[in-house]
């Protein structure tokens, strides 16, 4: 049989990978309100602190774990079924990960942003701020779902 | 400008850089490292041979090519006169456009792709 690299722990990866991915959602969906609330003059500037902390440290583990059982994923899963009998699936994942990538920048650079902004005096600064945790919040709700979707169709 | 404006004109810069850097091989043909998983294996190539996969090196290359942006914008930014309103929203649309757009290409490409299966192997057993 074919061996692809931590194929044997790719089933533990996978579901560690839902757990960060649970705390990723929860903590963006957060941060995001709280951005939400700068627009609107309501600061809780501490809490949005903490949250892009957890969104930054969440989207890392995520990707990292995705990332050690993709080999598994793309030989075993994609290429032997889900390319022959579920198509749509094997786009889905494909173009939920191209997502993650581009999701990575805004996840580190919104935690940056979090460090030194003051959302009171900043106003300006808020409006980026608020679209790159908008984003950021599209991107993580699209790939939970989407990876819902698919490890509904075929698991590693 | 002071040292909060200039890390917002770093990070837009560096989030700009990595959408550009991780999109532009959909453009252009370019070597990218591609890691195939059953030789485990990596290659410096345009095209793989055989079942290979890509996400890794691009991510690589852009993650390289926003750290780089990243610090040349920082260094620039802190010898520049003060961010306005103006300056603000520019850096911000030109964020947004370019995750957006590296965004909307992957799903062009991506919605509407017919993958080529892997061969089956003689040990497969269908589930």
């Amino acid at each position: 049989m074919a061996g692809t690299i931590f194929e044997s722990w790719a089933r533990v990866l996978v579901l560690l990978h839902a757990a960060a991915a649970v705390v990723l959602v929860g903590s963006s969906t957060h941060h995001f309100l709280v951005s939400l609330g700068y627009l609107r003059w309501r600061f809780k500037v501490r809490l949005g602190r903490i949250y892009a902390a957890i969104v930054v440290i969440a989207y890392g583990t995520t990707m990292l774990l995705g990332a050690l059982a993709y080999p598994t994923y793309r030989y075993h899963v994609r290429g032997l079924y889900f390319d022959r009998h579920a198509v749509w699936a094997s786009n889905l994942f494909d173009i939920k990960e191209n997502f993650a990538a581009l999701g990575l920048p805004l996840a580190i650079g919104a935690f940056l942003l979090s460090r030194v902004m003051n959302p009171k005096e900043d106003r300006a600064m808020v409006v980026g701020y608020a679209v790159m945790v908008t984003i950021l919040t599209a991107i993580v709700w699209f790939n939970v779902v989407s990876g819902i979707l698919i490890t509904m169709e075929r698991g590693v | 400008m002071t040292a909060g404006q200039a890390r917002f004109v770093a990070i837009a810069a560096a989030a700009t850089a990595f959408a550009l850097g991780f999109v532009w091989p959909a453009f252009q043909k370019t070597r990218v490292l591609w890691y195939y998983p059953l030789e485990h294996r990596w290659a410096l190539e345009i095209t793989p041979e055989g079942l290979a996969m890509d996400w890794y090196g691009r991510t690589l290359v852009a993650g390289v090519l926003a750290i780089v942006a990243y610090f040349v914008a920082l260094a620039l930014a802190r010898r520049s006169k003060p961010l306005g309103q103006r300056g603000y929203t520019l850096w911000t649309a030109w964020m947004a456009t370019a995750v957006l757009l590296a965004m909307a290409l992957y799903a062009h490409q991506l919605a509407t792709r017919r993958p080529v299966p892997t061969p089956l192997p003689t040990w497969y057993v269908p589930r």
